[in-house]
């Protein structure tokens, strides 16, 4: 394990704040989530899969980004949870929070405080704005910073008005930059000894997504709108086909005179008319299958790419042979699948493949065998929801 | 690391190799130089090829860049090689060797896809568009490929039309982080692993990073409830309403009231019409998924008797997330951006000044290395 004997204290939640952990839980830390049921995790809100009534228990997406993780459940607007934490802070080697900006500071939880009981804490602390200034009080989805950074924009049919990226995309993008950020704390922590607190908005790692889009202003005083699949230069062929199934379709690209020769010869186009093999290969793609299709055009050196739902991806040969979703076993739906990391390592680094904690799952592991309370504080704390 | 230079930077000292082709690994690089790597990108004779393609290409007085490249690269030292050996040398005692070659371009370099343990160094992060396993693996991938097998696409767009690729180079970006975090992860253990044992190669599929953290919660999702994510135009099925854009008098602004006291000040906000009592558009959920086209035109008077700006602020008064659809000049013209100094000059490639978005994270007891000019193709040898 890469990260072996690094311990992470998790306050991260909904999917940007959460996938920083897991990211370093992918790589071995030990990452103690810390929730609680009087305010839940939104990923822990919803219809329930497998039941009727709602279960904080049964939500896909929850086990997915918070895999490998163990559950502390505290109310740490209780006064009584305070004390504990702090002390959970002095065995911990990252903290990782997304709360707006002084929420934490409120319950005596902030990065100074945790600090003063671990000095060379690396913490990252995650807003829509950044903790600082005046976006430090921008209230944010993913949505909102995908408009908000210029993404959405982008993104619709050319000379159309814009439709927005409509996925929540800016969420995972902030939460890598911010896995990116701690790795590289921890490696000076482990040079010079000294901690670090990071302050990451997720409206600037968005405007890394359209900051391409920047450097049009100033190469060619040109604001760009909805770029759709347009090509990034003269490429002859670049757009989504419609297949034969229901709603399916394949991206296909000819980058150059070869490619486009190819496609000609595959779809029985004469290969000196672009327009031909255009229309050539959309009546070719109507009576194949996405995947099919994208098998014969790589075949033939095409780069293309089946628009794959999440059905196609869980049926689909090169996922499995990769592995790309694997199996657990999770105590309240059984059987599921989930994605794994984004990375194979070599064997002697083994991929973690621990299912998302149930909620509070491991008190008894941090309060009793961690911080080495005795018994009766667990329960007691239990009957006083302050673990709750 | 002996001597331990630059303790102010992250990760001062650590030493790390960049072979790109498509972006990936480039993103990846200016990562690391940024917090603080002695980079070194390698090109070949004739550069990157993200100098000429695979972003909008820009011409100037005889000099070449695209868009993605200079972003990608500000700052770096390139040197141009054409003899694998030399490769080889540099990459040797590096903590990390990122590369985005595609399969087939191994050979170019004196590469062995199923060799690269020999290489020497801490890490090598190979970024592939289908991985270096699997059926796929030899297979092609530009970026609207990747997106489209790793599952974006399938969201983007209208109805009945096509699916959209995701705007620019966003999987060289993703992957790029992938990689970083990985050759960080190893150089957090790495010091105390003998060199001797090999590099670890790790196998970054562009389509699996897109399939697994930005796409992956949806197969589980599927697999429950049958539910598949489809083009919806301005806003997504299965959430609670109004999760979607919304015209304006002068654009469109994004607004997402998820929870159910941010529903009911969404509802306040817009007059609190009689209509959003009606037991016919059930519950927030079915508003969205069943009713939207009909609640939309019911709002449309409201929205388009204000701006976006007007909008924006009654939403932040009521802590109501939400953000006008700004493009990128609208972006770069925020005085509150440029006041937090969100952006930083340098010179591209082609000899143009640009000013674009500094890296996103501040750390306070720590510097970021400086942004610097794109460097110069090689010189002819």
């Amino acid at each position: 394990m890469l990260l072996q004997g690094v311990r992470v204290l998790d306050f991260g939640w909904v999917w940007a704040g959460a996938v920083p952990g897991q990211m370093l839980a992918f790589l071995g830390a030990e990452v103690i989530k810390v929730e609680t049921r009087k305010r839940l995790d939104y990923m822990r809100q919803g219809r329930a899969i497998v039941k009727d009534a709602p279960d904080t228990e049964q939500q896909p997406m929850f086990h997915n980004i918070n895999r490998g993780k163990l559950s502390l459940s505290i109310d740490f607007t209780a006064e009584a949870s305070r004390e504990l934490l702090l002390d959970l802070a002095a065995h911990c080697d990252v903290a990782i929070q997304n709360f707006a900006p002084g929420v934490l500071d409120r319950y005596g939880l902030g990065y100074e405080a945790l600090r003063e009981r671990r000095p060379d804490l690396v913490m990252l602390s995650l807003s829509g704005g950044g903790q600082q200034g005046p976006l430090r009080e921008l209230r944010s989805y993913a949505s909102t910073i995908a408009a908000f950074s210029g993404l959405d924009s982008l993104c619709g049919y050319p000379g159309e008005e814009p439709l927005g990226v409509q996925q929540s995309y800016p969420d995972p993008n902030a939460s890598l930059h911010g896995a990116v950020a701690i790795l590289a704390a921890l490696i000076r922590r482990k040079r010079t000894g000294c901690g670090d607190h990071i302050d990451l908005s997720q409206l600037a790692a968005g405007m890394q997504t359209s900051a391409e889009a920047m450097a049009w202003l100033d190469l060619f005083g040109e604001v760009p709108g909805p770029l759709g699949n347009l090509p990034p230069n003269e490429e002859p062929l670049h757009d989504c086909f419609r297949c034969g199934g229901d709603d399916e379709w394949i991206a296909v690209a000819a980058e150059d005179e070869a490619q486009l020769a190819a496609v000609a010869a595959l779809t029985g186009a004469p290969p000196d008319d672009p327009a031909a093999v255009r229309d050539a290969l959309e009546a070719w793609c109507a009576q194949r299958d996405p995947r099919g299709a994208m098998e014969a055009l790589q075949g033939a050196g095409v780069p293309a790419g089946a628009v794959t739902t999440a059905k196609d991806r869980f049926e689909d040969p090169h996922y499995r042979a990769r592995g790309t979703y694997v199996e657990t076993e999770h105590p309240s739906i059984g059987w599921e699948l989930v994605y794994r990391a984004p990375w194979i390592w070599p064997d002697e680094v083994p991929l973690v493949n621990d299912r998302a904690p149930l909620m509070g799952e491991h008190n008894e592991y941090v309060v009793c065998d961690l911080l080495g309370r005795p018994r009766e504080d667990l329960d007691r704390l239990t009957a006083e929801q302050v673990l709750y | 690391m002996a001597d331990l230079p630059g303790l102010d930077l992250p990760i001062g000292g650590l030493r790390a190799v960049e072979l790109s082709e498509r972006g990936a690994a480039a993103y990846a690089g200016k990562l690391l130089r940024r917090l603080g790597a002695d980079l070194v990108k390698v090109e070949p004779p004739e550069g990157d090829p993200l100098r000429r393609d695979g972003s909008r290409r820009h011409e100037a007085d005889g000099r070449t860049t695209t868009a993605a490249f200079d972003f990608f690269n500000e700052g770096k030292t390139s040197e141009a090689v054409s003899d694998p050996a030399r490769l080889r040398e540099l990459v040797a005692g590096a903590d990390a060797f990122i590369l985005d070659l595609e399969p087939r371009r191994y050979e170019a370099w004196g590469l062995d896809a199923d060799a690269l343990a020999g290489l020497g160094c801490g890490v090598v992060c190979a970024i592939t568009p289908f991985g270096l396993s699997g059926p796929y693996r030899d297979y092609r991938g530009p970026e609207i490929v990747t997106s489209a097998f790793g599952g974006s696409s399938v969201g983007i767009g209208a109805p009945g039309r096509p699916p959209l690729r995701m705007p620019l180079s966003q999987t060289a970006i993703q992957a790029g982080l992938v990689a970083a975090i990985a050759a960080l992860g190893d150089a957090y253990e790495g010091e105390e692993r003998e060199a001797a044992e090999g590099a670890r190669v790790v196998d970054i599929a562009e389509s699996d990073v897109w399939a697994t953290v930005h796409t992956g919660t949806t197969v589980v999702s599927y697999l429950f409830s049958n539910r598949l994510r489809s083009r919806q135009g301005r806003r997504v099925l299965g959430q609670p309403y109004p999760h979607q854009l919304f015209r304006c008098s002068d654009g469109w602004i994004a607004i997402q009231a998820s929870e159910r006291h941010q529903h009911q000040l969404f509802i306040e906000m817009v007059g609190s019409p009689e209509w959003a009592a009606e037991r016919r558009f059930g519950s927030r959920l079915d508003m969205n998924d069943r009713h939207a086209d009909e609640v939309d035109a019911l709002l449309a008077p409201w929205f388009e008797a204000r701006t976006r700006q007007q909008v924006f602020e009654e939403c932040r008064a009521r802590n109501i997330p939400a953000a006008p659809v700004r493009t990128v000049a609208d972006v770069r013209a925020d005085a509150d951006l440029q006041a937090a100094g969100a952006f930083e000059r340098f010179e591209g490639a082609s000899g143009v000044e640009l000013t674009l978005p500094a890296p996103p994270f501040r750390f306070a007891e720590a510097e970021l290395a400086p942004p610097g000019p794109v460097p110069p193709p090689p010189e002819a040898p």
